[in-house]
């Protein structure tokens, strides 16, 4: 157990070196593996958070009516009141002009959205909230188009609509992302296993001594092993500095979208399991790369 | 210790290298295999080193039919067997100490006690002042003796030498055979292939003749050979 560790380390110890000696060769690896693993790592990220903002959205179910431009805030409480009878609304909500302009001036960031402007071309806008009983995708849609033919109404918008695109999107981006991953992760096995390759290639003669005497197919894999584990290693924990990164530069665009679609929502980061699950599949990659490459030219030193 | 029974080796690009050898040498015997170039020579010890395998008949060392090893069974089997090759086979990056040290290393001996047993292998073929050098920076004969040096560092239970004293002069060639003498003396069982018949001529040892790919003389076991 002692000798078994102490092989190891005495592995692991040589291949840093070798690493560190020569570089180049696995400065270029550590990079692809960790672009390859970058790319798919992004985009789960991405479906994380489109997933976690449907599940926090609770206004899945809400239907903006959009009056038309020549009804003012003063018509729309008339329609308010009318559309309160109804058994399937069980809420409304007037958005003012002002409000409206007020919000949208704070998602773009613009001092005044409608200066220059005659008029405020925002419609006034009434929010129902369906009660329960009335807030199946098909009930909504059904009473959107009542909304819809009220002549006061010049647009109705669902939600939920909205909740089914992104759904798809978010589905979309995921299977985009597996593929890409598994395209990616043959990539990071090609290159660590030519990096690897060429190694032994340069170390043939080591090899074919080492196997003259005695050294066991396991003990000449190890250092190629540890080479190629490292690598991976290396190359997962670049991959999780690049998306912390991309992260860091895209969160304030992005949380100022989030907060005011839903306030309080911020931009969600890698997270333990996947940064671990990042380094963990690099490091087997890299390992297993290394493995199929030795184990090749192993098979030739055998007797015939 | 070493059993030929009806050898045939043909390599996949060639003829036939060996054909029908049977032999067998006795734990603790030194024997000579010679033949002229071609003749199957470094064929024979490559069987017994398993670095080929016999095409037909059996190879048996110490009771074990070397048919029967794979992977880690041929490096524990090499383990117990050491080699002098004609072109040494040293690596020419590392040093005098750790091309000796190499045999040692693969077999998990611990650091400390191969320091000390590489020094003694060294100082057996007279160069312990030369441990720090590259391989390269030694003559024909240093090299060589370096090789020797690594074959017997893990106390093989048998020494097979490919042509060992190709590349020396005549008295540095019997300084070398007096070694294997010695070792053999140690209950080592030798067999040193050369085509030089000067190294036998006088004495009276056993000696295998092949002549291309049969085994022509020496296949009987010399009356009062150790067993
Ligand atoms: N790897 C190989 N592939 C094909 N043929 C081979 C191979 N090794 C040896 N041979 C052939 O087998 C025959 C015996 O070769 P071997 O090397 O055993 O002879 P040898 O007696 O050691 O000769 P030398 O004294 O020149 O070293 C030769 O005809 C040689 O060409
Ligand atoms: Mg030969």
């Amino acid at each position: 157990m002692k000798a078994w560790f102490s092989q190891h380390a005495q592995a692991l110890i040589s291949s840093i070196g070798q690493m560190v000696r020569a570089p180049a060769a696995s400065v270029l690896t550590v990079l692809v593996i960790a672009i390859s693993l970058a790319l798919p790592l992004g985009l789960l990220i991405v479906v994380k958070n489109l997933d976690s903002l449907r599940a926090n959205y609770d206004g899945g179910r809400q239907v903006s009516i959009l009056l038309k431009p020549e009804y003012d805030e003063a018509a729309a409480f008339d329609i308010l009141a009318r559309l309160e009878q109804r058994p399937d609304i069980e809420r409304l909500e007037l958005v003012s002009r002002d409000a409206a302009a007020d919000e949208l001036r704070e998602l773009l960031g613009v001092s005044d959205v409608t200066a220059g402007l005659d008029s405020n071309p925002i419609p006034v806008t009434l929010i129902a909230q369906p009660t329960p009983d009335w807030s199946s995708i098909d009930r909504v849609t059904e009473l959107a188009e009542a909304l819809k033919n009220l002549p006061e109404v010049g647009e109705v918008i669902l939600d939920v609509v909205w909740l089914k695109r992104l759904e798809a999107l978010s589905a979309l981006i995921k299977r985009a992302a597996l593929i890409l991953a598994a395209v990616l992760g043959l990539a990071v096995l090609l290159t660590v296993g030519n990096t690897i390759r060429l190694m032994v290639l340069g170390r043939a003669q080591e090899i074919l001594v080492i196997d003259r005497v005695g050294g066991t197919p396991a003990f000449i894999r190890r250092p190629f092993l540890w080479t190629g584990l490292v690598q991976g290693l290396l190359g997962g924990l670049v991959a999780l500095g690049v998306a912390g990164a991309a992260q860091y530069a895209l969160s304030s665009r992005i949380e100022a979208l989030v907060s005011s679609y839903q306030g309080g929502l911020s931009l969600l980061g890698t997270g333990p399991v996947a940064a671990l699950a990042t380094v963990a599949t690099g490091a087997l990659l890299g390992w297993l790369a290394s493995w199929v490459a030795v184990t090749g030219h192993l098979r030739r030193l055998r007797p015939r | 210790m070493i059993r030929f029974q009806n050898v045939y080796k043909r390599y996949p690009d060639g003829g036939d290298a060996l054909r029908g050898v049977s032999f067998e040498l006795a734990r603790g015997e030194l024997a000579y295999l010679t033949g002229h170039s071609g003749a199957g020579k470094s064929t024979l010890l490559k069987l017994i080193t398993l670095v080929e395998r016999a095409t037909r008949g059996s190879v048996v060392f110490a009771d074990q039919d070397l048919g029967e090893l794979h992977g880690r069974q041929i490096a524990a089997h090499r383990r117990r067997i050491g080699v002098v090759y004609q072109d040494h086979k040293l690596l020419i990056d590392k040093t005098v100490f750790d091309n000796v040290a190499l045999p040692l290393i693969v077999a998990g001996m611990p650091y400390r006690e191969v320091g000390r047993r590489v020094r003694a292998a060294l100082d057996t073929v007279g160069l312990l002042d030369k441990e720090n050098s590259r391989p390269l920076a030694l003559s024909g004969g240093e090299q060589q003796r370096v090789g020797i040096a690594r074959a017997v560092i893990n106390r093989p239970e048998l020494l097979l030498a490919d042509e060992p004293t190709g590349n020396l002069d005549p008295e540095l060639a019997d300084e070398i055979m007096a070694l294997f003498t010695r070792l053999n003396q140690l209950n080592v069982t030798v067999l040193i292939a050369t085509h030089d018949p000067r190294h036998f001529a006088q004495s009276d040892v056993r000696v295998l003749e092949l002549r291309e790919g049969l085994l022509v003389s020496g296949a009987a076991q010399p009356e009062g050979a150790p067993l």
